[in-house]
């Protein structure tokens, strides 16, 4: 793992500080969406109660983030202006490669959840991922055999101590 | 005479076996659970609630804190071996209890958390014990305009102790305060950022939110690799640190201590302002704050200390006012209605026996919870040897199995991977993710507070400055976000940080 | 329920692993746990009576009885939760006013036509108490201050829509008065912000406030029950002293619309029998409860008494968001 914080293994750079503002205005987007669409919460503002209402801090995070995401996005624009490089504070494409079909198969874990039930499901997710991490795209028949053990063992401990121990209604 | 109450409980209960029993089996207990990813302590009660049930009163209390104390320790463990916090309060733990643990030192970041856990939860018992009218005073001196101004001065001391610049701290804290106004207003009930939606309209819930964000984001990161290469698996190096470097945290124990278990005591303040207090005044009075976050033993005592103590500072209000100040404390005080025991007032003149029960049951679960930490320490720390693969896939299993566990709900599965991978973002973009989960925490304690004070007081701001604790607190936190700025223009930057707006 | 804590838990996890061993081919009802969702936190008057019928309902059935709490949405996500689980009697709630106002408030909550209440525990009726230091001792000078000032007390209640609120609005009819009413977010904090003297007044439930009443820092001053509330006897009702008020919070046990019969009337037997013994009177009393166990129709004539009584107030105060009524 990486030992060290991470923070320090790359600076920022021009790209990593454009790709942070955009970040943040898509957060500030969503809000402003969120708010705009809301007519209650819009009204609330015209309303004579000493209570500021509902809106108020809605209205300072939602600037905040804009203004913030500005200021973000301006340093990354200056830094590109001042010959930095786009790739600057960023990590190759490819790194990210294996996080994201981590993620898909997360998402597809938690759909299919409550169709096939708790233990087939994290069984399956279990066995592929403990194969691919460990033998990648070779063929080992130990490895095969240890990932299905786990693909076995770990969901049905979860399921003890979760639904067993803890009462938890897995789905089934 | 609570004292001569107190020894005489003690004795009985250490003369009994079957009571000792208890106490070990839910200090056990209480670890595991902690641990577990998406176990809050307050579930950990709930789910041994009706254990309680078959038990006597006394018997009753003694399990069910023991469970308490142990879970906020088991929550530290979670948060240095594997990045997820078991409880709010080891947010700020993993800030250096998990860099140690993967700079090859597992085992004394467990021992320093586990001896600052124990040293002040003995703190908070004494405060509870010797001060509980003054320690209930401070705390009732707070009130909506104090809560508003703690909870901007917890978000902004968080901003600057987690590491990066304090304001994409800020920036990032915003996007918190963003996700805790999701749902219904607290004052009006005005829906929120739901977009019409069932789902949407509870509220993002604070256990998926960090397990996401610092547990499937950190296996997230460590997948990252374009050689397709695991990280190797750390050492987990000895398990007694240095006692000199134990003897040198003494002073970074006791402020944590008592500032945990003053700030606990203040009703729904919680742990999570304490530990973000203890762990920026630690950085500040450091002569090396730059190695704050990287693996400080300071860095972990001082909020375990503040973590620990809490418990004896929330069960102040519950005890002399008959107010839950907590989600803990709320089940607790379930539990001790369930049993006929209405803390209050009048449990101090009527039942002083019981008041000692409770007190006795702090001071053992503290002290088995040190031993039997220490005992199982070693074992614990194996989880650092599991291979790679395994750890990251239970890892991640844990995560869903424990988001979905809160509430039964799939929606919180989903919370949870959409956080992991705003989690990883950020890691990308090089901003910390801490202070997105205070600003879920402290958000809506800001707001309501906030707008109740101006409710008070009829629309005017001035309430903030016209109360002294309102005002100090303002002052800090403007102080904390100004410096940083200001101070390198005057002079050179040093090595050592401003102090302007130390605590 | 003797034998050590830790057995206890393991073997109800061992009679769950046995059950979910396989479908069974249908069995006399019930033979799987019975969950009670509780829409509410852990630790609260919902939560804690919900616990206490869970406990001796298991006597009464050969299965245990499990609660969980799903909070959030004010209530509403728990009651949805009963609302859409299968109609089978294994998943049931509990509820209170809340879900009455929740109903017309939330477009997203369960209607009321869509809860099917099984039984009646408790009543926990409305009071009024006031901080000692105001020098308000009784119900008469408290009239009389708010119509000498109208808005000239500060009082703690819920968010619109709680019952504490509830409480206030009525009142605020039923005396003709006018009070500044300031939200908290739940009972505890009500009552921390009247001992701090945040608030001057607090439409709470009696139970909270009793020790206070009796510590002397609170007076309590009507309760709004047709009978005196057993843990502060000294405290007169509204209608004693003249004003025809009587609000209570309650808590029923309710299931999803579309029981079998057989099996609803298994369950409300069982809960009818588990709230006759003797033991769980006694708990209940412990607890400051004021138990009324009814069955269904009882449960279902309060639910609409206090549909009637709230549904007006809502409306005057613009919460109304759906189109029941």
């Amino acid at each position: 793992m990486h030992a060290d914080d991470a923070s320090d293994t790359i600076a920022p750079g021009a790209g990593s500080d454009l790709l942070a503002g955009g970040f943040l205005f898509a957060w500030a987007g969503v809000g402003w969406i969120g708010y705009l669409t809301n007519e209650r919460l819009r009204a609330s503002l015209e309303s004579p109660s000493p209570d500021p209402g509902p809106a108020l801090l809605a209205l300072i995070v939602l600037w905040g983030l804009t203004l913030g995401g500005t200021a973000v996005t301006a340093s990354g624009v200056w830094r590109r202006a001042r010959g930095g490089r786009l790739r600057d504070g960023l990590e190759d494409a490819r790194t990210h490669l294996r996080p994201a079909a981590f993620v898909v198969t997360l998402i597809l874990l938690a759909v299919l959840l409550r169709p096939l039930g708790f233990l087939p499901a994290a069984g399956v997710f279990t066995a592929c991922w403990l194969y691919g991490l460990t033998a990648g795209a070779r063929l080992s028949l130990r490895h095969a055999a240890l990932a299905l053990l786990g693909g076995v063992l770990l969901p049905l401990g979860l399921q003890l101590v979760f639904a067993g121990l803890l009462l938890v209604p897995l789905p089934r | 005479m609570i004292l001569e109450h107190f020894a005489d409980t003690l004795l009985t209960t250490l003369l009994d076996p079957r009571l000792m029993l208890l106490v070990v089996v839910g200090v056990g207990i209480g670890i595991v659970l902690g641990a577990l990813p998406g176990v809050s302590s307050t579930m950990a009660l709930a789910i041994l609630l009706p254990v309680s049930f078959g038990l006597e009163p006394g018997a009753a209390m003694l399990f069910l804190i023991a469970v308490f104390m142990a879970s906020v320790y088991g929550g530290s463990i979670s948060a240095i071996l594997v990045n997820i916090p078991g409880t709010p309060g080891a947010i700020v733990t993993q800030f250096d209890g998990y860099p140690m643990a993967q700079s090859g030192r597992a085992g004394h970041a467990l021992a320093y958390a586990l001896i600052a856990s124990s040293i002040g939860g003995l703190i908070g018992l004494t405060l509870l014990i010797t001060l509980a009218p003054g320690v209930v005073a401070v705390a009732m001196s707070f009130r909506s305009p104090e809560f508003a101004m703690a909870a901007v001065f917890g978000l902004v001391l968080l901003s600057f102790a987690s590491g990066g610049s304090t304001f994409r701290g800020i920036l990032v804290g915003l996007i918190g305060l963003l996700c805790g106004m999701v749902g219904f207003d607290a004052l009006t009930d005005v829906s929120r950022f739901d977009f019409g939606t069932a789902a949407l309209q509870g509220g993002v819930e604070l256990v998926p939110l960090t397990v996401g964000i610092f547990g499937l984001a950190e296996v997230l990161r460590n997948l990252a690799a374009r050689d397709g290469a695991l990280p190797p698996v750390p050492s987990i190096g000895s398990m007694i640190p240095p006692l000199g470097s134990i003897a040198r945290l003494w002073k970074t124990i006791l402020r944590g201590g008592v500032v945990g278990t003053f700030v606990g005591a203040i009703p729904a303040a919680g742990s999570a302002i304490s530990v973000a207090i203890a762990y920026a005044q630690e950085k500040r009075l450091s002569r090396h704050p730059e190695r704050f976050g990287k693996g400080e033993p300071a860095g972990i005592a001082g909020p375990e200390a503040a973590n620990s103590a809490g418990v004896g500072g929330s069960l102040v209000p519950m005890m002399t006012l008959g107010i839950p100040g907590d989600p803990i404390t709320a089940v607790l005080m379930g539990a001790l209605l369930i049993h006929g025991l209405r803390p209050g007032p009048l449990l101090f003149a009527n039942e002083p026996g019981f008041v000692a029960t409770i007190y006795v049951a702090v001071f053992l679960a503290v002290l088995l919870t040190l031993v039997i930490g220490f005992g199982f320490m070693r074992i614990i720390a194996q989880v650092m040897r599991v291979p790679r693969a395994l750890l990251f896939t239970a890892i991640a299993l844990l995560c869903v199995v424990g988001s979905f566990a809160i509430r039964n709900s799939m929606v919180d599965v989903y919370v949870m991977l959409f956080f992991g991978v705003v989690g990883y973002l950020l890691y990308m973009i090089r901003i910390p993710p801490a202070p997105l989960a205070f600003g879920l925490i402290l958000g809506p304690i800001l707001e309501e507070n906030l707008r109740r004070s101006l409710i008070i007081s009829g629309g005017s701001w001035s309430i903030f400055i016209e109360r002294p604790i309102a005002l100090a607190l303002l002052l800090l936190s403007l102080a904390a976000i100004v410096a940083p700025l200001v101070v390198p223009l005057l002079r050179r930057p040093s090595m050592r940080p401003p102090r302007d707006g130390a605590p | 329920m003797t034998g050590s804590a830790p057995l206890h838990v393991l073997a109800a996890g061992a009679l769950l692993a046995a059950t979910a061993a396989a479908p069974q081919p249908a069995a006399a009802f019930p033979d799987e746990p019975i969950t009670i969702v509780v829409g509410w936190p852990a630790g609260g008057a919902q939560d804690t009576v919900g616990r206490l019928v869970a406990e001796y309902l298991e006597a009464e059935l050969p299965v245990s009885v499990v609660v969980t709490n799903v909070p959030g949405a004010a209530g509403a996500n728990g009651v949805r939760d009963v609302e859409q689980a299968a109609p089978d009697g294994y998943t049931l709630g509990t509820k209170g006013v809340h879900a009455v106002a929740q109903s017309y408030m939330n477009p997203n909550a369960t209607p009321l036509d869509a809860m099917d209440p099984l039984a009646l525990v408790n009543i926990d009726p409305a009071a009024v108490s006031v901080h000692a230091d105001t020098g308000i001792e009784d119900l008469e000078s408290f009239i009389a201050y708010l119509r000498d000032n109208p808005g000239g007390l500060i009082n703690g209640n819920d968010s619109p829509g709680g019952f504490s609120f509830l409480t206030a609005e009525l009142m605020e009819r039923a005396l003709d008065i006018e009070l500044t009413k300031v939200p908290y977010q739940g009972y505890a904090p009500t009552v921390s912000a009247l001992v701090a003297q945040e608030v001057m007044s607090a439409t709470l439930p009696v139970p909270m406030v009793a020790d206070l009443h009796e510590a002397g820092d609170v007076n309590i001053l009507a309760v709004a029950a047709e009978e005196r509330h057993f843990r502060a006897p000294d405290v007169p009702t509204f209608t004693e002293l003249g004003h025809d008020f009587v609000f209570a919070d309650y808590v029923m046990i309710f299931g999803p619309v579309g029981l079998p019969e057989d099996v609803r009337d298994t369950l409300e037997s069982a809960l009818l029998a588990a709230m006759d013994s003797e033991d769980f009177r006694a708990a209940a009393d412990g607890i400051g409860l004021i138990l009324d166990p009814q069955g269904a129709d009882g449960a279902a004539a309060l639910m609409q008494a206090t549909d009637a009584a709230v549904h007006p107030v809502l409306v005057e105060a613009g919460l109304v968001e759906t189109d029941a009524q």
